[in-house]
């Protein structure tokens, strides 16, 4: 299009040219009054082109404000042309009816041409050499025809000398910045965003404004009502543009102040030697800074938009979710803990993470005006990895722990929503990893991707995990709930811990949703309040029954069955046996000479003796079978579905040699 | 470019003061729109992409 429209203005500079040539040869040569028609009709097709290919350079850099503000100045210049050029024209003109129409259309071609170059003008990007060339030499032209227009008009075409040398100069000066190399760069570029109001371009748009009162006053200046009109006309015009251009100025100035500081902050980030990574719903990685060359080996956009999980070692994914749990808990604290990260030849490395909760920044959040309400219950997460020490990875080895701190105490209590930010967690239900939820349900989903580029997919095989696929479907459900959440209007939600009475120990979390932003008042906190301690002792209490009930039917020491529950158990696999064909075996098992090590090495050796022929017992018998402590130094066997006696006596032979071994206990050596 | 513009420039003073018949004038500035026109042509398709 660009090279098109070029060769329109230069294809319009050959009319102008052969237009000169028709002209001078019908008067000069021929003796002709004018060169109408054949000249007349070269000119008038040149304008048109000359503007649509002003048109087409400009047109890729299109900006609606831009235009407007053309359409502003080209109609203050009409209307100083039509008044002062076209009517006297109109007026003057005699001959053929034809001829007067050629005539006037001189001007409104020239109009139509200024229009073109406002547009142009306020569409540039960048003043070139070749763009002052073209300027220069479209206002000489129009300036040329104006004036001898304006002459043929008083029917003194020849009074002003040298008026013939304004065409040619201007040709000249087309053609230069067509010639000039500069002229490739014209009004190309990527989006120069928002139209920067100059002083300059304010100025010409107020002059815009004051034209039409100074055409009045110039025209009447013998007549004060209308001059003061005009002039009070002009003054409001140009407060007017003077307000406007205190306010674009502020504009203008604010836009400085913000991309000079989002300059300065990207250029943190981007040169920073740590990662710095954002991470959306989903688990998605929105951002990583590049320096995660240097530590993983891996792009940025290699890892942009795949899921966050993708990364980090299998056995750290449970650590992950706590930590992000922590942080969702507790908006305000940043998290640290230590994981593992894949690098970009599929070995592992451990790194420190810390993590910010930025939800309430639009800009990492995402913009808040594109942000419907109901996306507030949505959760995000912005992640800032730490490079590691590589010292500390030659010392910890790749099967180290992670160190995955625990939650501040004394966190608890009311914590005034995060409502863009609050966890995607269902009401009523226990403890939700909000932040965990959208992450864990896109985990599942995160084995399938291929590996980092160099990888050999090693991640995708690992095995499930119950626990994790349990915990997926809790996050699943917390996804679920926060999706359905907007579509009913709750956009706001209190969140309370509810902790252990006894160690301060999170236990659930209470949110209720409502559909207003706002806080709770004085009486809703105390009802809030209240809930939560009832329910804290509801499952404090529920606890405590259970552990009853566990301390009532096992050994306290060594946590085998009692003698109740192995009578029990007894009792249910004799019932059992009339419906197979198998039978049942009791092992009674008592410790020689335990009295000796009680009272030679003391009872915390017997205990610790106790313990240990326990364990080894539990090690020996089958998952199906019972071991029990009746008392004592006395244990019993219960086994079940046993095919015959043979392997009853195969079981009691596999103790007697397990306990047959050597025990070495703290203080001594029993056997 | 700019020797161009500034001889050109010069040729059309010089042709104007020695006011010379429209016959004169009429080729001087007529070659001088040729010249503009064959130039235009020459640069276009130099800078085209």
């Amino acid at each position: 299009v660009k090279r098109t429209a070029w060769w329109l203005i230069v294809g319009s500079l050959g009319l102008f040219v052969l237009g000169d040539i028709v002209y001078d040869t019908l008067v000069v040569g021929f003796g002709h009054d004018t060169g109408y028609p054949y000249a007349d009709i070269i000119y008038l097709i040149a304008y048109p082109c000359f503007a649509a290919g002003l048109y087409g350079v400009s047109v890729a850099q299109f900006r609606r404000d831009a235009a407007i503000d053309g359409a502003i100045v080209a109609a203050s210049v009409s209307a100083v042309i039509w008044h002062w050029v076209v009517t006297p024209v109109i007026e003057s003109s005699s001959g053929a009816p034809m001829e007067r129409v050629v005539t006037v259309l001189y001007p409104v071609m020239d109009i139509v041409l200024m229009i073109a170059i406002v547009h142009a003008v306020f569409t540039l990007t960048r003043w070139r050499p070749s763009v002052w060339l073209l300027l220069c030499g479209l206002a000489m032209m129009l300036v040329g025809d104006t004036v001898y227009v304006q002459l043929v008009a008083d029917g003194t075409p020849n009074s002003v000398a040298g008026i013939d040398a304004l065409w040619p100069v201007s040709y000249l000066l087309l053609a230069c910045a067509a010639v000039h190399p500069s002229m490739r760069d014209l009004w190309q570029g990527a989006d120069v965003g928002p139209a920067q109001y100059s002083r300059a371009r304010m100025a010409m748009l107020g002059a815009a404004l004051f034209a039409a009162p100074a055409v009045v006053i110039i025209d009447n200046g013998d007549s004060t009502p209308a001059a003061a009109l005009a002039i009070l006309t002009g003054v409001a015009a140009i407060l007017v543009a003077w307000r406007i251009a205190r306010l674009v100025a502020d504009a203008n100035r604010s836009r400085e102040v913000i991309s000079e500081s989002e300059a300065r902050f990207r250029a943190l980030v981007q040169y920073a030697t740590d990662i710095v990574s954002v991470i959306a719903y989903g688990g998605e990685i929105t951002y990583a800074s590049p320096a995660i060359v240097d530590i993983l080996g891996c792009p940025p956009d290699a890892v942009v938009g795949t899921n966050a999980y993708d990364l980090v070692h299998p056995d750290d994914i449970a650590a992950v979710d706590k930590a992000l749990d922590e942080l969702l808990m507790n908006p305000t604290q940043p998290v640290t803990f230590e994981m593992r990260v894949r690098n970009v030849d599929n070995t592992y490395r451990w790194i420190q993470a810390t993590c910010t909760n930025q939800l309430d920044e639009p800009s990492v959040a995402g913009h808040r005006r594109q942000l419907p309400r109901c996306r507030r219950a949505q959760a995000h997460g912005r992640v800032q990895h730490q490079r590691d020490a590589r010292a500390r990875d030659a010392a910890r080895g790749p099967t180290a722990p992670a160190h995955v701190p625990r939650a501040a105490p004394g966190a608890r209590g009311l914590r005034r929503p995060r409502p863009r930010g609050h966890p995607a967690g269902g009401g009523g239900h226990q403890h939700v990893p909000h932040h965990g939820g959208a992450l864990g349900a896109r985990r599942a989903r995160a084995r399938d991707r291929p590996p980092l580029p160099g990888g050999d997919g090693a991640l995708r095989d690992r095995p499930p995990r119950r626990a994790h696929r349990d915990q997926r479907h809790r996050h699943r459900r917390a996804a679920d709930s926060a999706r359905a959440r907007p579509q009913h209007g709750l956009i706001t939600v209190w969140s309370l811990r509810v902790v252990s009475p006894d160690d301060e120990r999170l236990i659930a979390l209470l949110d209720v949703y409502l559909g207003e932003d706002r806080n709770p008042d004085a009486a809703q906190r105390s009802v809030l309040e209240r809930t939560r301690d009832l329910i804290a002792l509801t499952v404090d209490r529920a606890a405590q029954t259970h552990r009853l009930g566990y301390m009532a039917l096992h050994d306290n020491l060594t946590g085998l069955p009692n003698r109740a529950l192995v009578i029990d158990r007894l009792h249910h696999a004799l019932a059992r046996l009339g419906d197979r064909h198998t039978t049942v075996a009791v092992l009674f098992i008592d410790l020689d000479r335990f009295k000796v090590v009680n009272d030679g090495l003391g009872h915390d050796t017997g205990d610790e003796l106790l313990v240990e022929v326990g364990k080894r017992l539990t090690a020996t018998v089958r998952r199906q079978d019972t071991v029990a402590r009746l008392g004592g130094d006395e244990f019993v066997v219960v086994c079940e579905d046993l095919a015959d006696e043979s392997l009853a006596e195969e079981l009691a032979a596999r103790a007697a040699e397990a306990l047959s071994e050597p025990f070495t206990l703290t203080r001594a050596r029993c056997r | 470019v700019l020797p161009l513009v500034l001889g050109s420039g010069v040729l059309i003073a010089l042709v104007n003061l020695a006011d010379p018949s429209d016959i004169a004038r009429s080729i001087v500035f007529n070659l001088l729109g040729v010249v503009a026109f064959g130039a235009a042509v020459i640069g276009v398709r130099r800078n085209r992409r």
